[in-house]
């Protein structure tokens, strides 16, 4: 066995794809139904399962995308591609959505807690607290974050896939969920940015991490496991918190699944579960906050001279101050999303395309080695 | 000449932290001599020299004995016998040393005879022991410090030492930390020969390999190292003897300071090796690629990597049928959440939750919470602290005494608490029960990290309530998540998918269905790559047991 | 070294940033006045009243104190505060209170008849919207809501009672339980009309109306009996109550001395417009699937003067809506079964033709259970409370994009049919009665 030294970081790739699946789930947990069912109506599953299928889409073009890249990382790479000032302002762009990810989750997280569970508590002492840990495990490196989320995974799938149905399904009326596409394929087609703008963003802190992993050539494998295990919890969730509440009713609500886990009860006995519920989404939380907020910072470590730790620490200082900021409220930020969502969708897919069509211009001829199994490039 | 000459010049002291040495390869001591003390003062052909030497050294104690003895008459040789009266064994010493130097001193023997030499000496005198020759003082005092005698004869520049080691040590007994129902009771001992004596017993394979060092300037502790040599790690044993050879301490007294002193992250709050005192445990987790490190002056041996499920075992899962023990290893999982966790969330739930409460219950607290003036998170600290204070006590206090005081003081001051308004009777119940869960688990380590861990939950829980213990519980599970031990990450036998390895961490795995052969498990089969290939060495060829247990 | 100090330089910030704050929102238990349950009434003047039952620990806590006096003790008060809203009528009750107002524990909702006929409307969004009231709390219309929170009966507290008792409308489903999340539920979509639970209680008429400058607290005695706060007049009544016990005729019900759920309130969009009680409210859960356990009686097939009871099992109903050139109309198919649970006269049931006329009958006593109350609903409530149009929505979407907005007047007309199958299982332990000496 290698003794591996501090700093070294590597992550497998079935940790990775866990590690997408629970972070991406985490954030499902927040907001997102209601972003969906706002304009889908019945048909926000409907509308996640397409989302599902365009994040599939993607990974392929991501995974056939990364092949080029070899042993270097993104950073390197389009150093190497655009030279490098424009370089280094296409990898600070996907470092900034990156981070604005971070920010836009923990966030989002904190004001759910501060309207459930502590609302005289001010902003910003939530906000460091929310933020630490993540920074905390992000700075103790990628191989931390993997294992943390085959653990955080198990949670998750306790409550969502069993207690979810166990308890809800009851209450379920299926006379909410149909007909189905009484309005035509519009509104779902309007829906499915504000979704697909997470799924690929941690297919992005896929391609950061890229480096790092064990078993490069189980890449696309891994990236289409943890965008299907996601939508199918989210195709799910949607299905469920629609039958619960009625379509209308769901859309008017800031976090369905927190009202949804709001109806459990034990026997008539226990029954106010949400506040537990909420304790084990902490960890998820604070997992998909911490997994953007590493991304970001081995972006941001590919192009400057810092190292990861380094970079993970001025990252978290900047969400930190950011979320102690009251702008942008929770209604701003639901309104951003679902106005930067398509704009972000095309400059994501704008910076990929380019840099590999860039690349393929300039070298045609270079060919990769596929088989770049075992062994983590070293990183500054 | 001075008296503390042979005590070399010591290296100020640096921070023993394993990852902050650097990387130069320093040969661990391997042989099983002792380190050579690089001492000026030879031993001189003249006695009376050599006694007065160690008579300025060593004479200050009483209990250096010296027999002075004249070989063969008038014209005979002087010799001289030390030994330390309660080190050594006397006994032997007279009947093996003495007594035939001096039959063998009769004057007929020596009549105009030419001086002995060693070589003579022994030859015709030490016929049972084993004897060593040294050349300088410190190897004799090394020798006498280690209970052997020491012979000087007149005329010989060198000394003999023979081996007689004969202190006392604690007789086997059952160990006192890690007590079974229906498991073997012998536990190891201070004395590190009888240690590997129970070791060696159990594990009478040839691959099993003993490697001595003595850590300590002062102390000059024995220490072993115990591995198997096809089956454990070659890298792991490298790295614990390199990290073992880099120690520079003056004294080493407990194995505790090994665990600190080679451990990844001494300052974690959670222990990254195990101590064990059993010795079918140290054969057991020998064949799973383990290392041990026992330690001369304490029962303890240290069981190296170490993962999480380490925690969770107890002496009996193997002397009792499995389903019994997978039961008992959820119910140490569950009692050690219950004992981070059980009364930061109470008090989170009535403080900030009390929705959460079913109305009877929370009517109930209400109403004995009534007359109480402090608010429930400053009498939670305090009864916390009190349950601590108790617990420190009951080891302190003396036997005939201990347990009815014990007894009887915490459930006066627990009734007494309530009655008199200053605790709620919910709370006192509620510490209780943390308490006592802290002790269902095995590894006292373990449930010292856990107890600690409950007070910043509990300082969370009551300044945010459940997202307050929840975000401990997640910096915890992070920091468990992170760190590694010699390499092997720390949660490495939680992750799913790992079959019989995983059933046999969550619960206990049925003989059956382990393999007979068991393999490295401690790799994360994701990271480390396939196993390094050992190269096994040549059987004995006539031993057929090494055939058998040729590993490839 | 200087990794090392970064992890403890964060982990001191963290204490730092913990221990600076403080504690904003903790409270300590016994400074809360639990709420247990809401009524919501309307004066004679107009004037929303609000009604909070505030529980009292000492009395209500079993064995564990010695503070449990005997004789009179004080079980709950209620507290009534003229209301233009929630807050503002929390506020004022919490400066009468010398502890805080906890809404975790609220059980029910009560309207009261004249507030939910103006409209339940404006008093929803506070219960959906703040986060400390579930939304899985009952909902219920009574004749006077805060005085039927005045009546403990059994139980200690009246909340208490109302909610065992509401639990309790399974075991003879002639109501059942609905939360505020199916209220809203059906109160948002345009195919369905909102219901709630109807109850009634002995009659109060002496509802302590607030007048202004004027406050009232009511203290509840162990017996039931209201101690007044001496020094004030006597009240005025709010309005005179409802004798409900007309629609109890024939039900078996007892005639409601006490606090009963006898059905369901029909709601036309948030206006409440009546109740269906007893049979009626049982003739609508057969078509809703509602019904858990109950008992019909029948005739018995050989004497005229006999009865047979029988008890269902389960009971299913499936809506068919059809659409064809004599426009549209619903089919409603009801399948249930039944054990035989008593007769009063002999009764073979290994003879197939017992069985038979056994089903038939029962299906036929369904059948006019569920005419009855469809009459009633669609005729005279005209609200559709059985979630025609959702279904119609979802079978026929186009259609029903058409005739959306005037699906108000256009139920009444629907026609309905019905068929109703029932069968018999079991009938317990005697297979036929011997016949009489």
């Amino acid at each position: 066995m290698r003794v591996r030294q501090q700093g070294h970081q590597a992550i497998s790739a079935r940790q990775l794809w866990l590690l997408i699946a629970a972070s991406r789930v985490a954030v499902i947990t927040a907001t997102l139904p209601v972003l969906t069912t706002g304009r889908a109506g019945r048909d926000a599953w409907i509308a996640s399962l397409l989302m599902t299928l365009a994040a599939v889409i993607f990974s392929v073009l991501l995974a056939s995308f990364v092949r080029r890249l070899g042993r270097q990382s993104f950073a390197e790479y389009s150093l190497d591609v655009w030279g490098a000032w424009l370089g280094r302002a296409m990898t600070l762009g996907l470092c900034g959505i990156l981070l604005a990810g971070a920010f836009a989750q923990l966030r989002t997280f904190t004001d759910l807690i501060t309207v459930t569970a502590l609302p005289n508590t001010p902003d910003w002492t939530l906000s460091i607290i929310a933020v630490l840990p993540p920074t905390f495990v992000a700075w103790r490196g990628l191989d931390g974050l993997g294992r943390s989320a085959e653990i955080v995974i198990t949670l998750l799938a306790l409550t969502f896939v069993v207690i979810f149905p166990l308890v809800s399904v009851p209450e379920l009326e299926w006379r909410w969920i149909l007909p189905v596409m009484e309005h035509g394929l519009s509104p779902i087609l309007s829906s499915i940015p504000v979704g697909l703008v997470w799924f690929l963003a941690f297919s992005l802190t896929a391609l950061a991490a890229y480096p790092h992993v064990d078993q490069r050539q189980r890449i696309l494998p891994t990236l289409i496991m943890g965008n299907v295990v996601a939508g199918a919890v989210l195709v799910l969730v949607s299905i469920v918190v629609v039958g619960q509440f009625g379509p209308a009713e769901a859309a008017k609500l800031l976090s369905p699944v927190y009202s949804l886990v709001k109806n459990l009860q034990i026997g008539g006995i226990v029954r106010r579960m949400e506040i537990l519920v909420v304790a084990i989404w902490v960890p998820a939380a604070g997992l998909a906050g911490a997994f953007l907020l590493w991304a970001a910072a081995r972006l941001l470590a590919g192009i400057t001279s810092l190292q990861i730790r380094h970079a993970v620490l001025l990252g978290g200082a900047i969400v930190v101050v950011a979320a102690a900021l009251p702008h942008p409220n929770l209604f701003e930020l639901v309104t951003w999303q679902t106005r930067l969502a398509l704009p972000l969708i095309l400059a994501i897919l704008a910076v990929i395309i380019s840099t590999w069509a860039m690349d393929l211009i300039r070298r045609p001829g270079r060919h990769t080695s596929r088989r770049s199994a075992g062994g983590a490039s070293r990183e500054k | 000449m001075k008296r503390r000459a042979i005590r070399k010049p010591t290296a100020p002291r640096k921070r023993h932290d394993a990852a902050n040495r650097p990387e130069t390869p320093v040969a661990p001591p391997t042989t099983d001599q002792e380190i050579e003390q690089p001492s000026e003062i030879r031993i001189s052909p003249d006695i009376k020299v050599n006694r007065s030497t160690i008579d300025e050294i060593l004479g200050h104690s009483d209990d250096l004995i010296q027999h002075d003895l004249r070989l063969g008459g008038q014209r005979g040789v002087d010799c001289t016998v030390y030994y330390y009266q309660a080190m050594a064994n006397s006994d032997f010493l007279h009947t093996h040393v003495l007594q035939p130097l001096v039959v063998w001193a009769r004057p007929s023997f020596y009549e105009g005879g030419p001086r002995p030499d060693l070589q003579e000496i022994r030859e015709r005198l030490m016929v049972a022991t084993q004897i060593l020759e040294a050349e300088s003082l410190g190897d004799v005092l090394i020798g006498l410090f280690n209970g052997h005698g020491a012979l000087f004869v007149d005329g010989i520049d060198k000394a003999m030492i023979v081996r007689a080691a004969g202190f006392k040590s604690r007789s086997l007994s059952e160990p006192m930390n890690e007590t079974s129902v229906r498991g073997p009771f012998e536990g190891l001992t201070e004395d590190i020969e009888t240690s590997t004596s129970l070791i060696r017993r159990r594990y009478k394979s040839p691959h099993l390999v003993i490697r001595n060092l003595i850590i300590g300037d002062e102390s000059r502790t024995k220490v072993r190292l115990v591995y198997d040599q096809h089956i454990a790690p070659p890298a792991i044993v490298r790295e614990v003897e390199r990290r073992l050879g880099q120690i520079k301490r003056d004294i080493l007294i407990y194995s505790a300071t090994i665990e600190h002193l080679i451990s990844d992250h001494p300052y974690a709050l959670w222990p990254i090796l195990e101590r064990t005192e059993r010795a079918e445990r140290i054969v057991d987790q020998m064949t799973q690629g383990r290392v041990a490190i026992l330690v001369d002056g304490t029962p303890f041996a240290v069981l190296l990597p170490a993962t999480a499920s380490n925690y969770f075992w107890a002496p009996d899962d193997q002397s009792e049928p499995f389903y019994f023990a997978a039961l008992m290893r959820i119910m140490r999982v569950i009692s050690l959440v219950i004992s981070a966790f059980m009364t930061p969330v109470y008090v989170a739930l009535v403080t900030f939750h009390p929705e959460m409460i079913p109305l009877p219950l929370m009517l109930n607290i209400a109403v004995s919470q009534e007359g109480v003036p402090f608010p429930l998170i400053f009498i939670a600290f305090v009864m916390e602290i009190v349950i601590e204070v108790v617990r420190e006590a009951g080891i302190r206090l003396p036997r005939p005494v201990g347990a009815a005081t014990s007894i009887v003081g915490t459930i006066v001051i627990g009734q007494a608490a309530i009655t008199a308004g200053f605790a709620p009777p919910g709370l006192v119940v509620v510490v209780a029960v943390a308490a006592i869960a802290s002790f269902a688990l095995p590894d006292y380590g373990a449930a010292v990290a856990f107890r600690l861990l409950r007070f910043p939950a509990l300082l969370a829980g009551g300044l945010f309530g459940l997202y307050g213990v929840s975000s401990v519980a997640m910096l915890a599970l992070f920091d468990l998540c992170s760190i590694k031990s010699f390499g092997v990450p720390f949660l490495a036998m939680y992750t799913p998918g790992r079959g019989v390895q995983l059933l046999e961490s969550l619960f206990i795995a049925p003989p059956r269905l382990v393999s007979a052969k068991r393999k490295m498990s401690y790799r994360d089969r994701y990271r480390a790559g396939p196993p390094p290939r050992v190269k096994a060495r040549a059987p004995l060829a006539e031993n057929a047991l090494a055939r058998k247990t040729k590993r490839k | 070294m200087r990794s090392k100090r970064a992890p403890a330089a964060l982990a001191l910030l963290v204490v730092l940033a913990v221990t600076c704050a403080g504690c904003w929102d903790q409270r300590e238990i016994s400074d809360l006045a639990i709420i247990g349950a809401l009524g919501l009434d309307v004066d004679l003047n107009g004037m929303p009243i609000l009604g909070a039952e505030i529980l009292n620990p000492a009395a209500l806590a079993r064995g564990v104190t010695e503070a449990g006096a005997a004789g009179e003790s004080i079980v709950a008060w209620m507290m009534l505060e003229p209301m233009a809203s929630y807050t503002q009528a929390f506020e004022q009750i919490s400066r009468r209170l010398p502890r805080i107002p906890y809404l975790g524990h609220v059980n029910m909702v009560i309207f009261g008849r004249r507030a939910a006929e103006a409209g339940v409307g404006p008093w929803l969004d506070f219960l959906a919207r703040t986060d400390i009231i579930r939304r899985s709390i009952y909902m219920s219309v009574c004749d006077t809501a805060t005085g039927l929170l005045q009546r403990p009966y059994i139980e200690d507290i009246p909340s208490l009672t109302l909610d065992g008792l509401a639990r309790t409308t399974g075991t003879n489903s002639m109501s059942r339980i609905v939360t505020l999340n199916e209220f809203l539920r059906r109160l948002a979509e345009p195919g369905i009309e909102p219901i709630a639970m109807h109850t009634v209680g002995r009659p109060t008429y002496d509802i302590y109306v607030a007048r202004e400058g004027t406050r009232s607290v009511q203290a509840i005695g162990q017996d039931g009996e209201i101690k007044r706060p001496s020094g004030e007049d006597p009240r005025s009544e709010v309005d005179p109550p409802v004798d409900p016990r007309q629609n109890l005729q024939g039900s078996g019900l007892p005639q409601p001395e006490q606090t009963v759920f006898i059905g369901l309130s029909v709601f036309r969009g948030e206006q409440f417009v009546g109740a269906i009680d007893g049979l009626e409210a049982r003739g609508f859960l057969w078509a809703t699937g509602g019904i858990t356990q109950t008992a019909i009686a029948v005739q018995h097939p050989g004497h005229p003067d006999g009865k047979v009871i029988m008890h269902s099992i389960n009971s299913d109903c499936n809506y068919r809506p059809r659409l064809d050139e004599t426009g549209l109309r619903m089919e409603l198919r009801i399948k249930a079964t039944f054990r035989v649970e008593e007769t009063t006269l002999p009764l073979d049931l290994t003879d197939r033709d017992v069985i038979r006329y056994l089903e038939e009958a029962a299906a036929q006593v369904i059948m006019d259970e569920m005419q009855q109350t469809l009459d009633k609903v669609q005729l005279e409530y005209r609200s559709d409370i059985y979630g025609f149009g959702a279904e119609i929505h979802r079978r026929f979407p186009r259609h029903w994009r058409q005739i959306v907005d005037d699906w108000g007047e256009l139920f009444p007309q629907l026609p309905v049919t019905m068929k109703a199958k029932a069968t018999v299982r079991t009938g317990g332990l005697i297979l036929r009665a011997a016949p009489p000496k």
